[in-house]
């Protein structure tokens, strides 16, 4: 599942809603519980944990692939 | 013939690759390493004199590879193998060869071999080039473009190909064309695969389903799909799913869909599509329903939130309603989709009130809070002792964790007492825990009270004080908290989210919740119904036999035992328990009474049903006999059938899902809120007692109609012979073994029986029985004395095994027929009563005899022949072939 597909899944978005523009600043859903269920999803889904000060930025779906990138998922 | 476009060759567009060149010594020590890795010969090996070489080529996991060892005449391998280079030339083919040639030179490669025939192409042209990065190129003239008088032969090809290898072929159509794969598999192209390549190639061709596709190309897809529904890989299908708009789905993939739901009804990805569906086509009750089942099979924060925020725009479902309140000292948010998922898992539709962050105590003690207006019907309160003793993070002296403790319990206690004093709803308190540990490390309670002892104590006394109060309950999160892997998310969702619960600790807290909230609502079962077979013990008794059968006190056999002990703890919830079982009555009462490792004997029910009705059916006639409703019941059965056809039958009986592992089966009811009781009352607790007296008197009613459709349905036969040298061992065996259906318990051996057989005066009847599941073998025998007017029973036995089927009817049938045959009128029997034969008390009686007189202890009975003799059982039929 990509991390456009993890973020639909949360938000109860359609996948083919989903951009790298889409961010907590367009998305109604995107709360502060949704944030942090969102990086639970993404962490458990990819296998790995961002620190809290990472989580905190990773506030658009450009940010957070970039940042799996970094770690070196691919999807 | 050089010119460049973007600096590439011209002359080298349509070069295509052909092989690696291996430099071996032995060709066949060589093959035998690349068999071992699939690769096969391509054809014949060919020797090419103009190059001094053998060659050989194979086929396999990678490209093709040359094989090559030198001639005696030949030299150009040596200078390789003796570097040690193995793979030494690559080549091409080049669809104009002198083109290539000039263009390859062109680059400063030196020509080694210029353009000569080869053997290995059938005469086409190879050529060597040293390039200047001392690389070896091998290029070889292309094959003339086939002309359409050999397209025959290409398509010959390709359907061998399919043939040989339909997967692949497939597969690669999957990925050019789904349209065109899903329409060749819908027309029966898998047929014969395996299973596994049918998953692959179905796998293959969902996941280039586009959302432009149209309805026909759909249509086509559920088709095929419909026609391998084992085989559909259901994640592919999910996945496949959410891309397509949902009315698409509705009109084409609904079938399938639902008849994959149906195979794996836990599927996340399914379920979430289904519920989709029903939201699309409004239908409200049915997309609540299987967003509760998502939420269930798939117990996530993220699958929480999305499915709570999915129903929030959803038309309210109908249920009873319930209101639960949350009050905390942190953040609860994360918490509540959960409540409200177990909530619904019980049929309730929950309002759920979450009191502003950290203003619990205000909540519960002032007038004009939101509390007091909402009337929870059940109020949780979590206060972290962390929030309440902030010092707790980092050292404090005994003293004074001491007085901070007991500060808390009184601030959490105080406003339990105020809520008390204007709310008698239940409520529920957390048990204390702490997210950080002794700051003594290892030496932690070596001088004084470790913090785990500290909070245990904390823990006790807080339990005490609810105990003074009415309704008031602990939940002991320290059992909770240690049942799950917190991991590293406890700290994360501490900073993060303001939760002093750990995520994978959520459902857990909501699930404890639910085993208060069920019970306040009135949904507590009042008897469990157990089957017997695989769930109170291993095996079938019909089958396995009462020793066969497993439990015990080790495993297999062990785990039974411990469900039967929780089961047997049930009455002191005022629950009751009963049978409802498919099996002979004789053969399940013997376990149930005499087993060794039996925790539930007889007098633990309230209620039997050991027969062979359909299960539907004995429910509704338990119900009939306690007086209660099917409603009350609860099912348990390991036999998914008998599950799936008391659902149908009766859903307002709670059928429980059990696990296939008989070591869950206690934990499985454990969990169940429906039989969680808040109060236990004296009543609750004399329920027990009364039914079982009303079941004494209730089975007297016992339908005799039925019983006689149910005798004739299990098909008995029997073969009655005289005993006979051949089974005159088993004769005397079961004379010293049998002691219930006995009727005067006269322990005949071998010669005596032996001399009775010769001996005019008596006769020796055996009984063989068998139904239509199996042969029971010699199970009774009677010993009749003939005299002129009068043949009397004087000794007449069965084995328990089959009592109850009129055998023995069968039997004195047989030997009053024998009786009037040889001019007697009267039948006579004796009869010794002893402490054991009580079975065979009524034998007697049953069949007519009248008791005359006692002589020496034995009685002796008697009736007439004549007019009316005794009718043989119309249920049994005589058959002298039973084993």
């Amino acid at each position: 599942m990509s991390p456009e597909h993890l973020v639909a899944k949360v938000f109860g978005l359609h996948p083919s809603d989903v951009t790298d523009a889409t961010s907590n600043q367009n998305t109604p859903e995107w709360d502060s519980l949704g944030h942090v269920t969102l990086i639970m999803e993404v962490e458990g889904h990819f296998g790995v944990s961002f620190s809290t000060e990472e989580v905190l930025v990773l506030t658009s779906v450009e940010v957070l692939k970039r940042a799996l990138a970094e770690r070196g998922i691919t999807w | 013939m050089t010119e460049t476009t973007n600096g590439v060759t011209k002359a080298f567009d349509r070069l295509g690759f052909h092989h690696v060149g291996l430099a071996c010594t032995d060709l066949d020590a060589e093959e035998r390493v690349f068999a071992a890795l699939g690769y096969v010969r391509e054809g014949p090996d060919f020797e090419d004199p103009a190059q001094g070489v053998r060659g050989r080529f194979l086929v396999g996991a990678g490209p093709r590879l040359e094989l090559l060892s030198e001639l005696p005449t030949g030299t150009v391998l040596g200078p390789w193998l003796r570097k040690g280079v193995k793979m030494y030339h690559v080549a091409y083919e080049a669809a104009d060869l002198a083109a290539a040639d000039i263009a390859v030179t062109g680059l400063g490669a030196k020509r080694v071999v210029a353009p000569v025939p080869a053997v290995a192409f059938g005469g086409r042209c190879i050529a060597f080039y040293m390039m200047p990065n001392g690389f070896l190129l091998e290029l070889i003239e292309a094959p003339a473009v086939p002309a359409w008088s050999s397209a025959a032969d290409l398509l010959a090809t390709a359907a061998r190909r399919a043939i040989e290898e339909p997967r692949r072929l497939l597969s690669a159509l999957a990925v050019l064309d789904p349209d065109a794969c899903f329409r060749s598999i819908a027309a029966g192209a898998l047929t014969g695969l395996s299973r596994e390549a049918v998953t692959s190639i179905l796998a293959t061709a969902l996941s280039q389903i586009r959302p432009d596709m149209t309805a026909e190309e759909l249509d086509t897809a559920a088709v095929a799909l419909n026609a391998h529904a084992d085989a559909v890989p259901r994640d592919e299908l999910a996945q496949a799913i959410a891309t397509l708009p949902s009315e698409r789905v509705q009109m084409c993939l609904g079938t399938v869909l639902h008849a994959q739901l149906e195979r794996q009804p836990t599927h996340p990805g399914l379920l979430r599509a289904a519920a989709a569906l029903a939201i699309g086509a409004g239908e409200t009750d049915r997309a609540h329903t299987l967003l509760t089942r998502l939420g269930l099979a798939d117990p996530t924060p993220a699958t929480a939130a999305f499915v709570s925020t999915t129903r929030g725009r959803l038309p309210a479902s109908a249920g009873l309603q319930t209101r639960v309140a949350l009050l905390s000292s942190y953040t609860v948010a994360q918490l509540t989709p959960f409540v409200d998922l177990m909530c619904r898992s019980l049929g309730l539709v929950p309002e759920i009130y979450v009191a502003p962050f950290n203003s619990w105590a205000r909540e519960m003690v002032d007038e004009r809070a939101g509390l007091r207006g909402f009337s929870p019907h059940v109020t949780f309160l979590s206060v972290a002792v962390d929030d309440l003793i902030p010092g707790l993070v980092g050292s404090l002296t005994p003293k004074e964790l001491t007085a901070a403790g007991e500060e808390a319990l009184g601030r959490v206690v105080a406003a339990v007492q105020q809520f008390r004093t204007w709310s008698r709803e239940p409520l529920v308190v957390h048990g204390f825990h702490s997210a950080f540990q002794d700051p003594a490390g290892v030496r932690a309670g070596r001088e004084h009270l470790s913090r785990s002892q500290w909070l245990g104590e904390l823990n006790a006394q807080l339990a005490e004080r609810l105990r003074a109060l009415p309704s008031c309950f602990m939940l002991d999160m320290a059992d909770l908290l240690s049942r799950v892997d917190s991991g590293a998310d406890a700290a994360k969702m501490r900073h993060l989210a303001a939760i002093r619960l750990p995520a994978g600790v959520l459902p857990e807290v909501a699930r404890a919740y639910a085993r208060y909230i069920a019970p306040r609502m009135g949904l507590t079962r009042k008897c469990v119904v157990v089957d017997l077979d695989n769930t109170l013990w291993g095996g079938i008794i019909g089958e396995d036999g009462p020793h066969g059968i497993r439990l015990g006190h080790s495993a297999p056999g062990s785990e039974y035992v411990e469900f039967q002990q929780f089961l047997a703890t049930l009455p002191q919830r005022g629950i009751i328990l009963a049978v409802n079982s498919k099996n002979n009555f004789d053969d399940a009462i013997q376990v149930i009474q005499h087993h060794e490792a039996m925790v539930l004997r007889d007098d633990a029910f309230s209620a039997l049903r050991i027969n062979w009705l359909p299960k539907p059916e004995n429910m509704v006639s338990i119900a009939e006999e306690l007086g209660i409703g099917v409603e009350s019941f609860v099912f348990v059965d390991d036999n998914p059938k008998e599950r799936q056809l008391m659902r149908h039958a009766l859903p307002q009986i709670l059928t429980v899902e059990m696990p296939r592992d008989p070591a869950l089966y206690r934990a499985t009811l454990e969990a169940l809120p429906e039989l969680q009781t808040l109060e236990v009352t004296g009543e609750d607790r004399s329920r027990v007692g009364q039914y079982r007296a009303k079941r004494e008197r209730e089975q007297m009613r016992m339908n005799m109609a039925s019983l006689e459709e149910y005798l004739h349905s299990l098909g008995v036969r029997v073969a009655i012979a005289p005993c006979s040298e051949a089974n005159l061992s088993r004769v005397a065996q079961l004379f010293q073994r049998t002691n219930q259906f006995n009727v005067t318990t006269r322990r005949h051996d071998a010669p005596l029986l032996a001399q009775r057989m010769t001996d005019p005066g008596w006769r020796l009847y055996t009984l063989r029985a068998g139904d239509r599941f199996s042969d029971h073998g010699l199970v009774a025998i009677a010993i009749a004395r003939l005299d002129v007017s009068a043949w009397t029973i004087e000794s007449f036995l069965m084995s328990c095994r089959v009592i109850s089927y009129g055998i023995e009817t069968a039997l004195l049938a047989v030997i009053a027929e024998d009786a009037l045959a040889h001019g007697a009128t009267r039948l006579c029997g004796e009869f010794v009563p002893t402490k054991k034969n009580q079975p065979a008390r009524d034998l007697y009686e049953r069949h007519g005899l009248v008791m005359r007189e006692t002589i020496d202890g034995v009685q002796q009975w008697e009736r007439s022949l004549a007019p009316v003799s005794i009718s043989f059982p119309a249920w049994i039929t005589r058959d002298p072939n039973v084993a």
